[in-house]
């Protein structure tokens, strides 16, 4: 299993090597250091252009008409009324010609799901589109839209859904594959070894992304051309797919992503609006604007499956670890058979343990797709992995932290015994606990009246992060000293041109107000994955390094003839060329003869392989200080700090902001965030807004967050020595503050969010 | 979502006002600060087809000083304004606090004080506010107008006694008795969400004795649920730890009507009303120079 595979049709193309020697960085002038965003005055003034901010001349305005059941057939619609309503242009629906277009496949390619799908399995599948003059009058068109559907019966209860009473989602059932299984040692074996044993089941809930800018695009056709404004995390997985699907040449689909209100995961790849808004585009000859709406992003933009997961562990009395047996069980919705990808990918690799089995179980349920989300599978196992630790040392009357010292995996087990290439986590539980006052805070009262505190740790990895190749970027360094820097890469708010732009200033020694960027556009900017994976800095860094390099080279190589000077005898000094030995001997750019005639210097890197035999993986280990009020239940989340090893920081602003956001998104996933469907009558969404869907708000958030970098060196995952940072800062978040709230109450909850009601329920029956 | 179409009016006076709610009757709604009505008009759950915009009637905006120590609030005043007015916080504090725990500032700065009280929302701050202060509302019409009792003005789920064409256009607080103390107390999932359960309370002391009680939940039924056999127990037997256990025990049981949801259970939300009133009672009687 690899992560790229969540991100990836398949093995990456690897682009040329490198054409420049990368050597290691030693002091480095810019990178690393606080810099503000480069686009942050366009973000805080409201003057950046979203793909949801693009108004076009006679653009129209487009809503999609969804299912309002969770499993039913349309038998009839009726779009006459709708069609004749001022201002409508355009609606369409299965039977519009070429409109029936194939859209979800099974594993084997046969199609199982249409882009408006007569036999609707999940509440919100789409079953007509309009475009009208107004976004209102759209909005009003659908509701005159009469559908006649035949309600059928559902299956909304993942833990149910192989029950032989269960209404079957697809035609085979609901068992979506075998399950997988992973197995290395002797299972049987390390139980008996063991002395200890801990076991129980744990169950997280479906998480939603919730990006601020919902999903959506502007669609233009100039003839056979189609331009596309999309939020998206990655312009190329949407130009590719749109083409596909369309019958186009790629080079007719142009994607424009620019700014992106987040995505976390639920835009790696184009929606059914976005070929819905092509349709209708072409179908009426106008621009159309087709945005979800909140409650559309809700019900199917993706979600993070809800899983069960029962987890056995035993140790020896000094707390080595034995055995391992993990079973996990979720659902993608109706049209993913994913709802475990990556799940027990921590309890393969994270601790040392030569005695594992695991097994994934994936089933259909009647609701929309899954999509990954931030880091995909991993908070999830952390939730049970990380408490059955906690719950370990407890037992074994070990510091949880010294547990997690004694099981240090040496090297990553889950591939088969290679090396990585940088491992901080031993530093990363060091120097977290100390810079936290982990044992100080451990050993203080611990109540006072009704509230009572306590501390709580988790670990973490990621399993992907390494990035890699394809990538290419172009730096185009002009005769003034200024520099346009271009890759297709997407900056999903986590930096990323902030971050390539301190590349090429590291590089060419040109401040960062004479860079501009362009990124994120099929037409005009160099191939990209998307940026999802904790991977868009490991993976485009390095290539924008190397077209750094590639103009810095260039430039030595025009000065030294001018200066008749060898040009590894030259440095690049500002905009001077200067000989190393001899200071007195040196020319300024503009003054190169060469490079006045030429006017610029065009260098053009690309992302080398990485290592062989060897994984690259970013580390994690966060604390948390917490307040249970053992009265009402209510946890107050008072502290956190993050400890990671991400490799070199390349932007300390950028990365303890990443470290910011991950902790918060964990604490929606620990206390406040799930999607609750009514299992019982009607199979539909309870929580269809940001009002019950809850996430957590700047005043549910501690002030007091504290970001740690560990900045481990690595000189061998890749040129600029930077590992994927975005995913592991969610990773041990919910399941630390578990951990604190037993350490507060000496009572475990199994089930997250952590639930006020039931956690005031069992201190009530403990004071009883 | 987007409103379903409606035809909008800015109230040039509170006459136009008046006269139009007469002459649409139900068809039309009255809006003020739109907490409420803009998202159930977003959400296409209110369908009318007139809008009369109250925002323009300053006149309807102020705090003035009662008789004997009251207040006489218009009905257009904002939430943030009845937090921060000096006048308000000295005469009524509990509805100074109470208006302090309405969702987020943006919307305490847009809600008013009648805008609340019309809607009759049971998860509401200042129903319950109303309702213990024994607060009066001035209820006007086209022909004339009427005082309406806090207590009676409530009568069910989002339903107030409130006749189509007729505006709440102000409430009159009445000074609380000489040492008395309050609180108000509500607990939610996440900061400004509706609370699970919330309660005001208002005790007055007199030789050492509870002489007046005023005890409501929010949250916990239809509407403001007023806890009178509580009440009564605190004015009977006195204010000590136990009688506030006994209070908040018996109100808790049988004078709420709670019911679940996908946030908090019927038993939970029992729970949490028990334990927010012996927060309210004892602080209020501390408040009150009292010592549970």
């Amino acid at each position: 299993m690899k992560a790229a595979d969540y991100y990836l049709d398949g093995p990456a193309p690897e682009t040329p090597e490198p054409r420049q020697r990368q050597d290691r960085w030693g002091e480095t002038r810019v990178v690393g250091r606080p810099l503000p965003r480069v686009d942050a005055y366009e973000r805080v003034s409201g003057s950046a252009v979203y793909p949801s901010d693009v108004q076009l001349p006679g653009m129209l305005h487009a809503a999609i008409l969804r299912s309002p059941h969770p499993h039913a057939r349309v038998k009839r619609v009726e779009t006459s009324r709708a069609e004749a309503m001022p201002g409508v242009r355009a609606v369409i629906t299965h039977q519009t010609p070429g409109a029936d277009i194939a859209w979800y496949t099974d594993r084997e390619g046969a199609t199982v799901g249409h882009l408006f799908e007569a036999h609707c399995r999940f509440e919100g599948e789409a079953v007509a589109a309009v475009a009208a003059e107004s976004p209102y009058q759209a909005r009003d068109a659908l509701e005159a839209i009469e559908v006649e559907y035949e309600v059928l019966p559902f299956t909304s209860d993942y833990e149910t859904a192989l029950e032989p009473r269960a209404p079957a989602v697809r035609d085979g059932g609901n068992r979506a594959s075998e399950p997988g299984v992973y197995e290395r040692g002797d299972l049987a074996a390390g139980f008996n070894a063991a002395e200890v044993v801990v076991e129980e089941t744990f169950r997280t809930p479906c998480e939603l992304h919730t990006p601020l800018e919902p999903h959506g695009c502007v669609a233009r056709w100039d003839g056979n051309r189609l331009t596309v404004w999309e939020s998206t995390q990655g312009v190329y997985p949407v130009q590719s797919r749109v083409a596909q699907v369309l019958g186009l040449p790629l080079a007719n689909v142009r994607v424009i992503g620019h700014y992106v209100g987040g995505g976390f995961g639920s835009k790696l790849r184009p929606g059914k609006y976005t070929v819905i808004a092509a349709l209708l585009a072409r179908q009426t000859g106008r621009p159309v604007r087709l945005f979800l709406s909140r409650e559309e992003t809700l019900l199917c933009a993706g979600n993070r499956p809800a899983n069960r997961m029962r987890l056995k562990v035993g140790a020896k009395r000094d707390g080595t670890l034995t055995a391992i047996e993990f079973h996990g069980l979720g659902s993608g919705g109706a049209y993913s058979g994913s709802g475990t990808g990556i799940l027990d990918w921590q309890v393969r690799d994270l601790y040392r343990c030569d005695n594992v089995r695991c097994t994934t179980e994936n089933v259909y349920i009647h609701a929309g797709a899954q999509r990954p989300m931030r880091a995909p599978g991993h908070p999830q196992c952390s939730w049970a992995l990380e408490q059955v630790m906690d719950e370990l040392a407890d037992r074994l009357e070990l510091d949880p932290v010294e547990l997690r010292l004694r099981n240090l995996a040496s090297v990553s087990q889950g591939r088969g015994g290679i090396p990585y290439t940088s491992n901080g986590f031993r530093e990363c539980l060091e120097e977290g606990a100390r810079t936290f006052g982990w044992l100080a805070a451990r050993s203080r009262a611990r109540s006072e009246d009704d509230l009572a505190r306590g501390v709580g740790m988790a670990g973490g990895l990621w399993i992907a992060g390494a990035g890699g190749p394809p990538s290419t970027a172009i730096v185009k360094y002009f005769a003034d000293g200024s520099v346009n820097l271009n890759l297709g890469a997407s900056d999903i708010g986590t930096g990323t041109k902030t971050v390539m732009a301190m590349v090429v200033a590291e590089e060419l020694g040109v401040p960062l107000d004479r860079i501009q960027i362009e990124h994120a556009d099929t037409a005009t900017t160099q191939f990209a994955t998307a940026s999802g994976g904790s991977k868009t800095v490991p993976t485009d860094a390095p290539a924008v390094r190397a077209a750094a390099l590639d103009c810095h080279n260039q430039l030595l190589d025009m000065a030294a003839e001018e200066l008749a000077v060898a040009p590894s005898e030259l440095k690049l000094d500002g905009d001077h060329v200067v000989a190393v030995g001899d200071p007195e001997k040196r020319v300024a750019l503009r003054e190169v003869s060469d490079f006045r005639r030429r006017q610029v210097v065009v260098g053009i890197g690309y992302r080398g392989p990485n290592p062989e035999g060897k994984a690259t993986c970013p580390f994690a280990a966060q604390f948390c200080e917490v307040e249970v009020n053992r009265r009402t239940g209510e946890v107050r989340v008072l502290r956190f700090l993050g400890a990671h090893d991400s490799g070199r920081v390349m932007n300390r602003a950028t990365y303890d902001n990443q470290v910011y956001g991950g902790i918060v998104m964990g604490i929606g996933l620990g206390l406040t965030e799930r999607r609750v469907l009514d299992t019982g009558q009607t199979g539909k969404m309870c929580n269809l807004s940001w009002h019950d869907y809850k996430i957590p708000t700047a005043l549910d958030v501690p002030a007091d967050v504290t970001s740690l970098p560990i900045e481990t060196e690595d000189v061998e995952c890749n040129t600029v020595g930077a590992k994927g940072l975005g995913e592991p800062v969610t990773i041990p978040t919910a399941a630390a503050i578990a951990n604190a709230v037993y350490n507060a109450t000496g009572i475990r909850v199994w089930e997250a969010p952590l639930n006020a009601t039931r956690l005031a329920e069992l201190l009530a029956e403990r004071e009883a | 979502m987007k409103p379903a179409p409606v035809d909008y009016v800015a109230a040039g006076s509170l006459e136009e006002a008046l006269s139009l709610l007469a002459e649409h009757g139900s068809d039309a709604k009255p809006l003020a600060g739109g907490q409420s009505l803009i998202p159930l008009l977003n959400f296409r759950l209110a369908r009318p087809t007139l809008l009369v915009d109250l925002n323009g009637l300053g006149e309807l905006s102020y705090v003035r000083d009662g008789e004997g120590g009251g207040l006489s609030i218009g009905a257009m005043t904002r939430h943030s304004a009845l937090e921060g007015d000096p006048r308000v916080i000295a005469a009524a504090p509990l509805l100074s606090s109470a208006a302090g725990f309405i969702a987020h500032p943006q919307i305490r700065n847009r809600g008013t004080l009648g805008g609340t009280l019309a809607h009759a929302d049971p998860a509401a701050e200042l129903p319950v506010v109303s309702v213990a202060l024994e607060a009066r509302f001035r209820i006007v019409h086209a022909g004339g107008e009427r005082w309406a009792a806090a207590a009676d003005f409530f009568v069910g789920l989002l339903t107030a006694d409130l006749q189509p064409g007729e505006l709440l256009v102000e409430v009159e607080v009445p000074p609380m008795p000489p040492a008395s103390g309050w609180a108000f107390h509500e607990l939610a999932r996440r900061t400004g969400d509706y609370a699970h359960a919330g309660v005001a309370a208002v005790l007055t002391r007199e030789n050492g004795a509870c002489s007046r009680a005023r005890l409501v939940f929010l949250s916990l039924g239809d509407g403001p649920m007023r806890a009178r056999q509580a009440e009564q127990l605190l004015e009977t037997q006195g204010v000590s730890e136990a009688t506030i256990d006994e209070a908040a025990a018996l109100a808790a049981r049988s004078e709420i009507e709670p019911s679940g949801d996908i946030h908090a259970s019927e038993a939970y939300k029992r729970h949490l009303a028990r334990v927010l009133t012996r927060r309210a009672l004892n602080e209020a009687w501390r408040r009150a120079g009292g010592a549970a």
